[in-house]
């Protein structure tokens, strides 16, 4: 793929569900702040990019399992490869409860749960079965067709936002914001898929260049949303919304069209970007490490990857064990994210002196 | 008689041609050479053309003084009867006297006839059975004589021909009126009048063992990439068929995904806009006896352009293109978006309007989706009725058919007014498609969207979309992505996608399609790969 089609994979991968959510737990402890908050917890995923293509630099002619079993040998890489494969899995379970959650309760109030993550699943098992260049063009298609809807914004800002809600700037203490920003950048985890799909560009040299656009282009819309719902329900209120994004669309009537939430929200159905990108990450590496060439056999994995990813999703049977679930699983983003990046290039750095004292 | 310089004496064996792509190889007929008495051709040739008593065989003598024996043979009705007469049977029989004599033995005799005394265009020398059995069948006249191993094959086909006619299809209101005809070679003479650059090339092969269609494959060569004619020919000979009747069926051997609803090639009966289609770096392919010639690779965007958008203000042909885009999307979803809004989301639908909808529906017996999918299969039924009636007939069942069954539907109960009318208005959507392959495709697509709505509502309805972008990108046309120039986008080419721009900004030709010549207009530097 180009560097080009990586970035809009990134940005498909970094943008969930969570957009939907993201202005509530940035203003949990930042309150007025929470936009600040959104800015700082981008520097997450931004370190994660460079360490992730720092390491990738070293080894431009291998792929992740390659580099994995060259750094720690067959048994120790190739527990690796599986490790972070595991992880995307879980990652893509976590994708498909909250998109069959979230479409349950405001979209497909009598279907069940699990006919929902069964049709999401289903749906990215075809996309993914593509194979990753076209999962990269998906991406940067949907990128284009869901651009209109962040302008959404601006007539509920122009209608019912009130910017004395943003003030005073800082107002809310650095520790806090701090707190928010640690909570807020869990929510941009997942670019720890990169180390699997950095090796597929073609021109690596492009790739940061690529990934800085891609991480300017979430976190700027991310910021934009989440100062918008500050200004149109102010900090408290903002903490009684679910989905404040879509609350803000509710709260104004658009001219036409009264239930602009609704259709924000259909055309938001397609957006389990992170789930068929994850999935083909997690197909591809198991492909990979098993040595196998051929299509039939990436279908089979991804099948086997999806299937178990779906059987996870269902686990939790609420709403509130969700949250929960997807509370301690958010953890996993910065330890996998910046761990994998720093053992690799600590181990590289190892076998590098150790080559040269040989 | 002149003397024509004699060549080096032929071996007494020729050497076996090589090995034949299959599609060129005769079926059942021994690669043999002819012997030179005209008898032992005869008992040759016997066996392959007894049953065929549409072939003549017109026994005459060449030259009165030393007459030498010599049959004609060709398909009734296949030739041009004045040509064979005036500018071959007179020649031989009555001014071969003049001068010297021929001799009868004399192996150069067909050379020297063919030079000489033959006033026709396109002559061809055989020596082989398989050769000349082929040749008999593809059409031609063939001249055998006595005391030479050669025959002479001589192209003066000429049969009915239908009169140039503007194709139903593709009306245009400016442009031209031309369309292509059954005939290759008057098809290929067309390109050529448009296209006088002596860089373009026509390869001709043949497809079909048994039917031996003509199949010319025309393209500029500093232009086309030459992997792409390179594919593209080595698709076309690949094909291992017994026939093909048309070019809808060489369409399908030579795509790329057999399975997608999708057409992958576009087809076209307008010279001019095969002529453009060949400036963008194409390949035209022209099966004879089909009208409809197939341009490749193609785009899905292609599907929505008209040559009348080049001819019109720029500004009317892209508000047109915007309009099709829309129609295309409207043809496949209105129903589908109905079905979703009153089984799913009602609350999305004004309150003015959600009354009577409810009131009318209220009266129809069934679901909605039953209702809906009843409706589209009497709608695609009065379509393809009026398709298979003769001009003014099938319209006037197409309006009244429509008009009558909808009134009557109402009445009786069997559907509501709403559902009459996103009915109608999705069929009316798939006519104002220019491609008739995109509106066919309209038709079909709108019944797994209907389902999908019926299941999920709008979710199931965004699913689908999002199922069938996925199935556009993944497909290429003759490995070009077919969704280009949106996915991958190419921004230089979105001027001629959703709009058409102003022509004198289209200085390069689409990036979308490889070429070798990137500028289209003078003064323009090209600057980066594709």
């Amino acid at each position: 793929m180009t560097s080009k089609q990586l970035g809009f994979l990134i940005m498909g991968t970094l943008v969930g569900v969570n957009f939907l959510t993201i202005p509530r737990t940035a203003s949990e402890a930042a309150g007025q702040d929470a936009w600040i908050a959104v800015l700082v917890g981008a520097l997450l995923p931004l370190l994660v990019l460079v360490l992730i293509e720092r390491l990738g630099r070293r080894f431009p002619e291998m792929d992740f399992i390659q580099m994995s079993q060259y750094l720690f040998g067959k048994i120790g890489g190739s527990v690796l490869v599986i490790i972070l494969s595991l992880h995307m899995i879980i990652v893509v379970a976590r994708e498909i409860a909250r998109f069959a959650f979230l479409e349950s309760i405001f979209l497909l109030p009598l279907t069940p749960i699990w006919a929902i993550s069964l049709l999401i699943l289903l749906v990215s098992l075809y996309v993914a079965g593509q194979g990753a260049q076209v999962v990269a063009r998906i991406n940067e298609l949907l990128f284009y067709l869901l651009l209109p809807a962040f302008f959404l914004i601006v007539y509920p800002l122009i209608t019912a936002a009130d910017h004395t809600y943003l003030l005073p700037v800082g107002g809310s203490g650095i520790l806090s914001i701090a707190r928010s920003s640690f909570d807020v950048s869990l929510y941009y985890g997942r670019m720890e898929f990169l180390m699997v799909a950095y090796f597929m560009v073609t021109h690596k040299d492009e790739v940061l260049k690529a990934g800085l656009i891609a991480w300017g282009a979430v976190t700027v819309p991310y910021m934009l949303f989440t100062a918008a719902c500050l200004m149109v329900f102010g900090p408290e209120n903002l903490q009684e919304q679910i989905t404040p994004v879509l609350a803000m669309f509710t709260s104004v009537s658009y001219p036409l069209l009264e239930r602009m939430d609704m259709l924000f929200l259909v055309a938001w159905s397609v957006a389990f970007r992170p789930v068929f990108n994850l999935l083909c990450m997690s197909g591809y590496s198991l492909t990979r490490l098993l040595n196998l060439q051929e299509r039939r056999h990436y279908l089979m994995l991804l099948t086997v990857a999806g299937t178990a990813a779906y059987l996870f999703s269902l686990i939790p049977t609420s709403i509130v064990e969700l949250i929960i679930y997807s509370g301690w699983q958010g953890y996993t983003h910065p330890v996998v994210g910046l761990g994998y990046p720093l053992l690799y290039l600590l181990a590289a750095k190892m076998r590098e002196g150790r080559t040269q004292n040989v | 008689m002149r003397k024509i310089p004699r060549k080096p004496a032929t071996p007494p064996s020729a050497p076996e041609p090589a090995e034949k792509p299959k599609n060129l190889q005769n079926i059942n007929i021994p690669d043999i050479t002819l012997p030179e008495s005209l008898t032992g051709k005869q008992t040759l040739l016997k066996p392959h053309i007894e049953r065929s008593q549409d072939i003549i065989n017109r026994p005459f003598f060449i030259g009165t003084q030393q007459p030498v024996e010599a049959y004609a043979l060709y398909v009734n009705g296949v030739i041009d009867t004045d040509t064979f007469n005036a500018s071959i049977l007179r020649p031989l029989m009555i001014y071969a006297e003049d001068g010297e004599d021929p001799r009868s033995q004399d192996p150069e005799l067909p050379e020297y006839i063919a030079r000489t005394l033959l006033t026709v265009g396109q002559i061809r020398k055989i020596d082989r059975l398989a050769d000349l059995v082929r040749d008999i069948y593809d059409g031609m006249l063939i001249i055998m004589l006595e005391g030479s191993s050669q025959a002479l094959s001589i192209d003066i086909q000429k049969g009915p021909l239908r009169a140039i006619e503007e194709p139903p299809a593709e009306r245009g209101l400016r442009g031209s009126r031309e369309g292509f005809i059954e005939n290759l070679d008057i098809n290929i003479s067309m390109v050529r009048r448009r296209l006088r650059d002596p860089k373009l090339v026509v390869k001709k092969t043949v497809v079909g063992q048994r039917t031996r269609t003509q199949v010319a494959m025309i393209y500029i060569e500093d232009i086309a990439d030459p992997n792409i004619v390179q594919e593209i020919e080595t698709r076309v000979n690949a094909v291992n068929v017994d026939g093909i009747a048309a070019s809808g069926m060489l369409e399908q051997f030579i795509q790329d995904r057999p399975w997608s609803i999708f057409y992958q090639h576009r087809l076209t009966e307008k010279p001019d806009k095969a002529v453009m289609q060949i400036l963008e770096g194409r390949v035209l392919i022209i099966v004879d006896g089909t009208p409809t010639t197939i341009t490749s690779p193609s785009l899905f965007v292609e599907f929505f352009q008209a040559p009348g958008d080049y001819y019109e203000r720029t500004w009317i042909g892209s508000f047109i293109r915007l309009l099709r885009y829309m129609a295309f999307f409207l043809a496949i979803s209105t129903s589908a978006l109905y079905i979703a809004v009153v089984n799913f989301q009602p609350e999305l639908i004004p309150a003015e309007l959600l009354v009577p909808i409810a009131r009318f529906r209220n009266q129809v017996p069934f679901p909605v989706v039953f209702e809906i999918l009843i409706l589209e299969v009497m709608m695609q039924l009065v379509i393809e009725a009026g398709h298979h009636l003769p001009g003014n007939v099938g319209q006037t069942v197409g309006v009244v058919g429509g008009i009558i069954m909808g009134q009557a539907a109402i009445t009786a109960r069997f559907a509501s007014p709403a559902a009459i009318i996103v009915a109608s208005f999705s069929a009316m959507c798939t006519f104002v498609l220019p491609s008739p392959g995109i509106a066919l495709v309209s038709r079909i697509l709108r019944l797994p969207m209907i389902l999908a709505a019926a299941a999920f509502g709008a979710v199931g309805f965004a699913l689908m979309w999002l199922i069938l972008l996925t199935h556009l990108i993944s497909m290429t046309s003759i490995g070009v992505p077919f969704m280009g120039p949106l996915s991958p986008t190419r921004y230089s080419d979105l001027k001629d996608s959703f709009i058409r721009s102003f022509l004198t900004t289209m200085k390069k030709r689409p990036v979308s399609i490889p070429s070798q010549d990137k500028v289209r207009q003078a003064g323009q530097e090209v600057t980066g790969d594709r």
